[in-house]
């Protein structure tokens, strides 16, 4: 059980240079995945949660110039413990797609259009397992039947856009678990896919969970899905984490006003809880702060309804405030 | 598959008719009679009346143009005033030296154009992206006849490494003809290059930008890989386009290369029988080049279906 | 007052400002010929014939001993009128044709197979028929280069209007029973000036490159007036005895055309992810 985490981000800051100015789209991130476990990274849209995982994969666009620091400690297969922000190039590469996977919101566009889905995860497998091609092709076969696409042989010389976005994204999980990695980083894999085949992949990524006991860092935006599918949750908003516990602490009794928030944007959490049906829908007032110009104290702070004097003093540190629960708040105190 | 080529072909037909009504409008307005024109100046007034009436130019203008029409699709293009000879045989005399320069020129400007470009794309914003982009700024700046005269003076006149104009007797070996096309090849290849680096950039830039090239990337390939495999793929279909483009833009500028080189080609021909008021061979070579460059075009859009799978199925 | 980002944007950007700076210089030297050449371009003097460039003559004189550098920059006054009167032109009928083209559906395939046919013809051969039926003017060849790159700038025109007419307000406006050609002036059209504008650049540059051409190969404008093209068709067999004659010329070609070339890269980078943030 004391099992070193798969992986543990800290400190984690993303910058980029603009026109307009330095634009810090992460900063001082810290969470950690536990071995076979599912981690939450939750925010809405601009809260930084994409770039964390480009970051961790080093996939940011070159042009983009970006600083990165901190520290992202992953265990590997072996046994050894690196960090992946400082690898070189090629053990970075030797990571990815290997032991380090990842799979994108957009399956529609995620797959290259000129080379069949078979050649496309075949290539994989042939770069990191050493098979050969008729081996490669047997092995994404395999793969196929896995995420449960049936006519799995027929399918392997389909072209991408002979699939339909369900399956495109099967296709896609299979090619990033065509080398048993040990951690997936999954970037709002269902967000674009209709609510009956969300419910699908959702399941089918907890049972390959399940029988491989790979790690999963779950980027989303979708809270009902983090109840069902996460072990543990990291709530980013403006680029930093301001709320982390495991899932069932976290929905019962949020500790940040803005987790407090977007549970209460649910319109069936206060009929859970007991409570009469709200009459009216609630959303959190306000709009997030431009990254260029950022409020001087917490970043919530303009949106947030239990805000004092202190909260526009200075940024507050993320305090750890209970047995495996940290906050950014002035209005929690350490354990 | 078959209805893509069906459409493609039905257009280029379009095309095709046109510029045959193009060229039969724009002679026409040139030179007013166009049986006199296929006659040439020999004819007498009778032999003009006579056919007149067999050709039906009392009747109206289209009819008119269906009877040019039939001619121009049996081969008959009518005859040179001042060569004397059909119009046909005129160019076909000089396709060869045109021809082989518009070839050398098209390899020069692909081996050129394409691996910067794709380099420029890669390697995007740093000092060779600028340098390449701005070489190909130049290039399309450039006049391809004081490139021509400038080079020819450096090379041909001074250094003597290159005949100064002419192409070689009738009966000389290729390797020679070849090496008096060498200095025309450069000016024409080396200025068009240009164009090819500026679009195989944009077009690299735009997929290497696509999500499934970041999905290469993370399935750990290496750059290399990624760049010349996913990504040049996909970006073939623009770069194939500019090509085709690069042919027309060779065809024109070979007209000016050869009136600098003194090469026997169609651009020499098509430029003396302007200035000698030589109808039919500028009514005949304007319809053979259009029609050999909308048979290009065609090629490109059937070659599409072979590069993208997505039109196939 | 703070300028507008736009041109704050461009003043960042060197190499355009250097260009634009650049073409401003040649104008001014062009409109203000006069003043800044100490010789008369048509002026000979025989005994000074092809000399090179020296402190009297800045760049030499050609086989007439006329000096090139008040030859190079009354030329300017030519070619670039007839590459600025091409460029007006062909974008005036291109906008027209490619609006047309864009907004009325069963009108475009027509429209664009005839731009097509047009297109199928090298730009210096279609030039050279054009004059030679028109006869060789300078109006001539103005009214031929038009002709020549009026089917470009369609194509562009018509593909940005196929993309303006699809957004939301477009549908509203017609909703609301606006008349088409209000539509098309007061909505559609103010949204294609960029793209227009770089067209104007880049169409300035092939004229003057087209125009050059056309002289050189005897075709294109009478050899009596000085421009560019002819001044080096007039000099190319006296190449080899100063070099002078044909390098000039050309030399203020290719800055001219680079420098509009330049800009009008310059402008669209600046313009186009505008455009296409507001189009998307």
């Amino acid at each position: 059980m004391s099992e070193l985490p798969r992986l543990v981000v800290q400190g984690l800051s993303t910058s980029f240079p603009t026109e307009d100015g330095l634009v810090r789209s992460v900063a001082d991130v810290s969470f950690s995945i536990a071995p076979g476990k599912t981690t939450a990274l939750v925010g809405e849209s601009g809260s930084g949660k994409s770039v964390t995982s480009l970051t961790l994969m080093r996939l940011l666009p070159k042009t983009a110039n970006a600083q990165v620091s901190g520290k992202a400690e992953f265990g590997t297969r072996d046994g050894r413990r690196v960090d992946l922000l400082q690898l070189p190039d090629d053990s970075i590469r030797q990571l990815r797609g290997n032991e380090l996977a990842m799979i994108f919101q957009e399956p529609m566009t995620s797959l290259n259009p000129v080379f069949t889905v078979g050649e496309q995860i075949a290539e994989s497998v042939r770069l990191h397992k050493k098979l050969d091609r008729t081996a490669a092709l047997a092995h994404a076969k395999r793969m196929l039947d896995l995420v449960e696409i049936p006519a799995a042989a027929q399918r392997l010389h389909e072209y991408p856009h002979q699939l339909s976005g369900g399956m495109r994204q099967r296709v896609m999980i299979a090619l990033a678990m065509a080398c048993d990695p040990t951690l997936l980083i999954a970037d709002e894999p269902t967000t674009a896919l209709d609510v009956t085949i969300q419910a699908q992949i959702l399941v089918l990524m907890r049972r390959l969970q399940a029988e491989t006991g790979m790690s999963i860092l779950f980027i989303t935006h979708n809270l009902g899905v983090v109840a069902h599918h996460a072990d543990d949750v990291a709530v980013m908003y403006a680029g930093r984490v301001v709320e982390r516990a495991a899932v069932r602490p976290l929905f019962a009794t949020p500790q940040h006003p803005y987790t407090q928030g977007l549970l209460a944007c649910l319109p069936g959490k206060a009929h859970a809880a007991g409570l009469p049906r709200p009459k009216r829908l609630f959303a959190i007032r306000g709009q997030v702060s431009s990254p260029l110009a950022p409020p001087p104290g917490c970043a919530f702070e303009p949106r947030c309804d239990q805000a004092v004097a202190a909260c526009t003093q200075a940024m507050p540190p993320l305090i750890t405030i209970a047995d495996a629960r940290q906050a950014r708040c002035v209005l929690r105190s350490a354990a | 598959m078959h209805r893509f080529i069906l459409s493609k072909l039905g257009g280029m037909l379009a095309v095709l008719a046109i510029v045959a009504v193009l060229v039969f409008v724009l002679t026409r307005a040139a030179s007013g009679d166009p049986v006199s024109v296929l006659l040439g100046d020999q004819a007498t007034a009778d032999d003009i009346a006579r056919v007149k009436k067999d050709y039906g130019l009392d009747k109206p203008l289209p009819v008119q143009f269906g009877y040019w029409l039939r001619e121009v699709v049996q081969g008959n293009l009518g005859q040179s005033i001042f060569l004397q000879r059909p119009v046909t045989q005129a160019l076909w005399e000089r396709a060869e030296p045109t021809t082989l320069l518009a070839l050398m020129a098209l390899t020069i400007a692909a081996g050129i154009g394409i691996p910067c470009g794709i380099v420029s794309a890669v390697y995007r914003g740093r000092a060779i992206d600028q340098l390449f982009t701005g070489v190909a700024m130049l290039g399309a700046s450039v006049p391809s006849f004081w490139l021509g005269i400038v080079l020819m003076q450096i090379f041909a006149v001074s250094l003597g490494w290159f005949p100064v104009s002419g192409y070689g007797a009738p009966d000389a070996p290729l390797l020679e003809r070849l090496h008096a096309l060498m200095l025309p090849a450069v000016v024409l290849g080396t200025l068009n290059s240009a164009l090819i680096i500026r679009f195989t950039r944009a077009s690299m830039l735009d997929v290497l930008g696509e999500d499934y090239v970041r999905t290469a990337r993370s399935k750990g390939l290496p750059e290399r890989s990624v760049v010349l495999k996913h990504a040049l793929r996909n970006a073939l279909v623009p770069i194939v386009t500019v090509l085709g483009l690069t042919v027309a833009l060779l065809i024109g500028g070979a007209v000016v290369t050869e009136t600098v080189f003194g090469l026997p080609g169609v651009g020499n021909l098509v430029v003396s029988a302007v200035l000698r008021r030589d109808y039919p061979v500028i009514q005949g070579a304007l319809l053979v080049i259009a029609a050999i460059y909308v048979l290009i075009n065609f090629s490109i859009d059937l070659l599409y279906a072979v590069v993208d799978p997505r039109v196939k199925f | 007052m703070q300028l507008p980002r736009i041109v704050r944007q461009l003043l960042h950007r060197r190499i355009v400002m250097v260009s634009a700076v650049v073409l401003l210089a040649i104008v001014v030297l062009a409109l203000g010929a006069p003043w800044f050449a100490s010789f008369d371009p048509n002026d000979t003097a025989v005994l000074d014939r092809l000399k090179s460039p020296s402190a009297a003559h800045l760049m030499g004189t050609d086989e007439l001993g006329r000096d090139l550098y008040a030859r190079i920059v009354y030329g300017a006054r030519y070619s670039l009128a007839i590459a600025a009167l091409t460029a007006l032109g062909s974008v005036v009928a291109g906008t027209i044709l490619g609006l047309v083209a864009g907004f009325f559906r069963r009108l475009d395939t027509p429209l664009m197979r005839v731009v097509d046919a047009m297109m199928s013809f090298p730009d210096i051969l279609l030039a050279i028929a054009l004059v030679a039926i028109l006869g060789p003017s300078l109006l001539n060849v103005v009214l031929a280069l038009v002709l020549v790159y009026t089917p470009r700038v369609a194509r562009v025109v018509r593909a940005s209007t196929l993309v303006v007419r699809e957004l939301l307000f477009v549908e509203a406006v017609r909703a609301l029973g606006v008349r088409t050609s209000r539509i098309l002036w007061r909505h559609i059209l103010p949204n294609l000036m960029s793209p227009i504008l770089v067209q104007v650049s880049f169409i300035f540059a092939y004229a003057i490159l087209a125009e050059a051409g056309l002289s050189f190969l005897g075709v294109g404008v009478p050899p009596e007036i000085p421009t560019w093209g002819t001044m080096v068709a007039g000099s190319q067999q006296y190449a080899s005895q100063a070099i002078g004659v044909v390098l000039f010329p050309g030399l203020a070609i290719i800055v001219t055309a680079l420098s509009l070339q330049l800009l009008g890269d310059g402008v669209r980078d600046l313009l186009d992810p505008k455009l296409k943030k507001t189009l998307t």
